[in-house]
């Protein structure tokens, strides 16, 4: 128990105390570590682009026959600058209605799919229902959904003359969500597309058992890497802590 | 000669461990020369996989990830680290079978007695316990040891240990949406006007408002998903899930996590700036 506390941790000394010759030797040290990070990255991003293009190609009997009944709903979430790619973004809508995705959601934070994609996408995604949405569906969704049971109780209050404390559980949170038009199904699976494995505010209350997987940039999306995330989520087995 | 032996090996042994730690720190100051982390966390995922793997009872395996759990947070002091946060028991956990549940909160029953116990180490070291979570869902007796320990470590401000136990973030989602209606109905009885509901009120009572944002999170067991932790306040957070078991995890995963999120820092720093612009919109709705 006591090997974290005996001596006490001495930290790292503030840049600032260190002299500058100091600093530049452990700052020339950091850029190496660094560089031999990006080496090992770089060595590890080409071989899954090789991996991609076999998986493409047909190569592998394994992904010949994706199982996607555990899939039933995906969510990507998207960089807002590289959202703006119009196209890039409706030939990735395009692929993922090719592979039998049947619920779409799409996001990004800033709402610029929401301004770009409003229209007719039949065109680029066949049959599979496509909802776009923004960071203030997330937090502001449950505030608005909040404010909903706020006035249902007032009502109740108005009409019954009865005061009751709101007792507000999850599946009154989950309708009301419904009903100012931030519902949905939770993801089972989350691609992100953009430099950093992060979900960008993703509406909280949907992704608590969603699996996330960085995809990385979309301007170099593969479609053989979106085989390889499908089928390495239908491999995983689900333990919801039960 | 056995009796020369034994000194000898204690000595090479204790002379390694001091080459390791001055190692460890040169590492540490190297890797400080570029902004750390604020606030790290870890879900502590893997223990039972590492029993079936070592073929361990399962009781030995939590021991084992809790004696990893203090190596780490070691590791994380040392780093200068402010604030690391441990996911130590969802809510959701209470599905589990009630020997698991007996097992995990005898655990921290014998855990945190060990910490009351040496109280004024944890003072020296500067370490200041938060528990984040409906605590009463717990024992009577835990109960008081963490709130026990909480008040003796509340001076120090080395190392902020948020330990999330009874928590899960759909659980205080739903008490801050109960906390902010019942204001506003209790403002309209009160004959005030009702106005609605901000993003700002229904985060006023959750457990993790007040503490910073995570920047990093650490899933171990290459497991994909945020299981019901943080995901409200990782919006500007780096995910990362390196393969090995949670008692596997080393310095190295944990230089690994934190030289990655040196190269994402910059990103994740505009997309904290742009989520703390919208969180200051007015969200109101009548």
């Amino acid at each position: 128990m006591t090997n974290i506390l005996a001596p006490p941790p001495v930290q790292p000394i503030p840049s600032f105390r260190l002299p500058w010759f100091v600093r530049l030797v452990l700052r020339q040290c950091w850029l190496m570590i660094h560089l031999l990070f990006s080496i090992y990255q770089f060595g590890s991003h080409f071989l899954q682009v090789v991996e991609s293009y076999i998986i493409s190609l047909g190569l592998l009997q394994s992904y010949q026959n994706l199982q996607l009944h555990n899939l039933r709903h995906l969510a990507i979430v998207v960089d807002s600058e590289e959202a703006r790619n119009t196209l890039k973004v409706k030939e990735l809508l395009h692929w993922v209605s090719k592979i039998g995705v049947n619920y779409l959601t799409l996001y990004d934070m800033e709402g610029v799919l929401k301004k770009s994609l409003d229209g007719d996408l039949s065109n680029f995604t066949s049959g599979m229902t496509v909802k776009l949405l923004s960071f203030t569906d997330g937090k502001g969704g449950l505030a608005k959904a909040a404010s909903f049971l706020c006035s249902k109780y007032q009502n109740d209050e108005l009409t019954s003359y009865n005061m009751k404390d709101p007792k507000i559980t999850e599946s009154e949170i989950s309708d009301a969500l419904n009903a100012v038009g931030c519902g949905g199904p939770d993801p089972d699976l989350l691609l992100v597309y953009g430099p950093v494995r992060c979900h960008l505010g993703f509406p909280a209350w949907r992704i608590r058992y969603t699996e996330i997987i960085h995809m990385g940039s979309l301007k170099s999306m593969k479609y053989g890497a979106i085989l390889k995330a499908l089928f390495e989520f239908s491999k995983k087995q689900q333990n919801y802590g039960s | 000669m056995a009796n020369l032996l034994t000194p000898l090996l204690q000595f090479l042994l204790s002379g390694l461990d001091l080459a390791l730690l001055y190692l460890r720190r040169c590492l540490f100051q190297i890797l400080a020369s570029a902004p750390l982390p604020h606030h790290v966390s870890f879900i502590l995922d893997g223990n039972r996989r590492y029993a079936r793997k070592y073929d361990l009872p399962p009781g030995d395996a939590h021991q084992t990830g809790f004696r990893n759990l203090v190596r780490i947070l070691r590791y994380c002091a040392e780093l200068g680290l402010p604030c690391v946060s441990i996911f130590a028991f969802s809510i959701d956990n209470f599905r589990r079978t009630p020997h698991e549940i007996a097992t995990l909160m005898s655990l921290f029953r014998e855990k945190l007695l060990a910490l009351r116990d040496d109280i004024a180490l944890l003072n020296d070291a500067g370490i200041r316990i938060h528990f984040i979570g409906d605590i009463s869902l717990l024992d009577q007796d835990i109960r008081d040891l963490v709130l026990h320990l909480a008040e003796e470590t509340k001076g120090n401000d080395r190392l902020d240990l948020l330990l999330c136990i009874a928590y899960s973030t759909r659980y205080e989602m739903v008490r801050g949406a109960r906390g902010a209606c019942e204001e506003v109905l209790a403002r309209a009885r009160g004959g005030g006007t009702a106005g609605g509901v901000t993003v700002a009120d229904v985060e006023r009572e959750m457990y993790l408002t007040g503490y910073p944002e995570p920047d990093l999170l650490v899933r171990t067991s290459g497991e994909w998903r945020m299981s019901n932790f943080v995901q409200w306040q990782s919006g500007g957070c780096m995910l990362h899930s390196p393969g090995c078991l949670w008692p596997e995890l080393s310095l190295r995963h944990l230089v690994s996590a934190v030289v990655r999120f040196q190269r994402g820092r910059d990103y994740l720093r505009d997309a904290r700036s742009k989520i703390w612009f919208y969180d200051r919109c007015d969200f109101k709705r009548s």
